[in-house]
């Protein structure tokens, strides 16, 4: 599992060291949520569910979140991800990125209501429109970039494998 | 390990699912410095290497990205360097005078501030609220409250929580940011707050009969004594004046680029009211 964590590490600094000095104005994508849903939607097992909880539980200590909120919405998209039939997303990629835009959406729409909770109002028409739906589609089209080669990265190394198998 | 096999997917989140909710008891119950010190502990030596690499490849694409303006920013800054060499002397003079003034009135200096300098090592990764992560914390001297400057004067914000080796800056710009502050040329007084959408900074509370113009300056005032007195917020853009109402508002530019904050520096030896 050592590279579970290596993974954790490297998304969650580069979305705490990198991300934020790229874009501005707060609309940003969220590389660990990005990379969690579609690691999910691929390899359906419980790696994904710890990718989640992991990296929610390194980039919360850095949040103005709640303890412990940033883990849970994210394993509760992992989740939400697994669900889907890897056939499914065989036969029309879209689909993914589809899902990809749902769920992001939803988890943009968690964090606002925990930060509703914790006292910042930010549910503003000009809020939702301008940050929130902007992240979403940065995310997606992050999404449009990244499942393909996660998804052809992973085929290869099934199909290797599979030849190692007696 | 058993256990955990045993479970279908379901099983897992739901498992994981309890400890979030778990976590977050202990965090309602402040039982959770443990585990934060844990993380820090874990993960702030990682984010300081990744905080430089990071720096490194963003100035590598700037560089590569302004190369062509170099010329012309060359020719800018020899200006500037000339216009800030005449400006020196001035402000030599004035420094003089203003001893000496001091001198025979018998003021006190004005407080020096105790600096200690930090890196910023990481930003708030959801959302958009305006924390910042620096790498001193309980070790350095750093204590909650304490306020975060750059290039001795210019407010960045203040210290919300701190750990061992790492601590969280609130910034200026943060909705739920109240600064008292004070527009320098006309003593008028209000409260600076971050706006909405993360574009700037409002100045509400103002007297209706206060004078106040684009260009004006505004300080923190000092009052409440949750920062010292003279900071520097930020600029006048744009003024609302309403004749309807009690108070006028104004829109600030910050002095900051918030965007680009690199270090800064956190005054150890003010000690605010809680």
């Amino acid at each position: 599992m050592w590279w579970l964590l290596v993974i954790t590490f490297l998304l969650s600094s580069l979305q705490l060291t990198l991300v934020p000095f790229v874009f501005v104005s707060g609309t940003m994508i969220d590389l660990v949520l990005v990379f969690v849903m579609s690691w999910a939607m691929l390899k359906k097992g419980s790696s994904a569910l710890w990718l989640a909880f992991l990296a929610g539980l390194v980039l919360n200590q850095y949040s103005a979140l709640h303890m412990g909120f940033l883990p849970l919405f994210y394993v509760v998209i992992a989740y939400l991800a697994t669900l889907v039939s890897s056939d499914m997303i065989d036969n029309n990629w879209l689909l993914a990125v589809v899902l990809g835009f749902t769920l992001s959406g939803l988890f943009e729409l968690l964090v606002l209501l925990s930060f509703w909770f914790g006292g910042h109002n930010l549910f503003t028409l000009d809020y939702l429109s301008q940050i929130v739906l902007v992240r979403v589609l940065l995310n997606t089209t992050f999404m449009l970039l990244l499942f393909p080669v996660l998804r052809a990265l992973n085929s290869n190394l099934n199909q290797r494998h599979k030849a190692l198998l007696p | 390990m058993s256990f955990w096999k045993s479970l279908n997917n379901f099983g897992k989140a739901v498992f994981l699912v309890l400890l979030c909710i778990f976590i977050i008891f202990l965090t309602q119950v402040h039982a959770d410095q443990v585990l934060r010190r844990s993380l820090d502990f874990v993960t702030t030596p990682i984010l300081k290497v990744t905080s430089v690499a990071s720096e490194y490849v963003l100035g590598t694409g700037k560089f590569l990205g302004g190369i062509g303006k170099i010329s012309d920013e060359n020719r800018l800054l020899k200006a500037q360097v000339a216009a800030l060499e005449l400006q020196d002397v001035t402000l030599e003079e004035f420094k003089l005078e203003n001893q000496q003034l001091r001198d025979q009135l018998g003021l006190q200096q004005k407080q020096n501030f105790k600096l200690k300098t930090a890196r910023v090592i990481g930003s708030e990764p959801v959302g958009n609220l305006k924390v910042l992560t620096i790498n001193a914390g309980m070790q350095q001297g750093i204590a909650v409250k304490m306020p975060v400057v750059v290039s001795q004067g210019l407010l960045v914000g203040y210290v919300q929580e701190v750990y061992d080796t790492s601590a969280r800056v609130m910034l200026l710009l943060d909705t739920s940011v109240e600064m008292p502050a004070r527009i320098q040329q006309s003593r008028a007084d209000g409260i600076v707050k971050g706006q909405p959408l993360g574009q700037g900074l409002s100045m509400s509370l103002i007297p209706q009969d206060a004078t106040v113009e684009r260009g004006n300056t505004v300080i923190t005032s000092g009052l409440g004594s949750t920062m010292p007195p003279g900071l520097l917020i930020g600029y006048v853009q744009a003024v609302n004046k309403d004749t309807n109402q009690i108070f006028q508002t104004a829109d600030i530019l910050p002095a900051v680029d918030f965007g680009r904050l690199e270090t800064v520096m956190v005054i150890t030896n003010f000690n605010p009211s809680l």
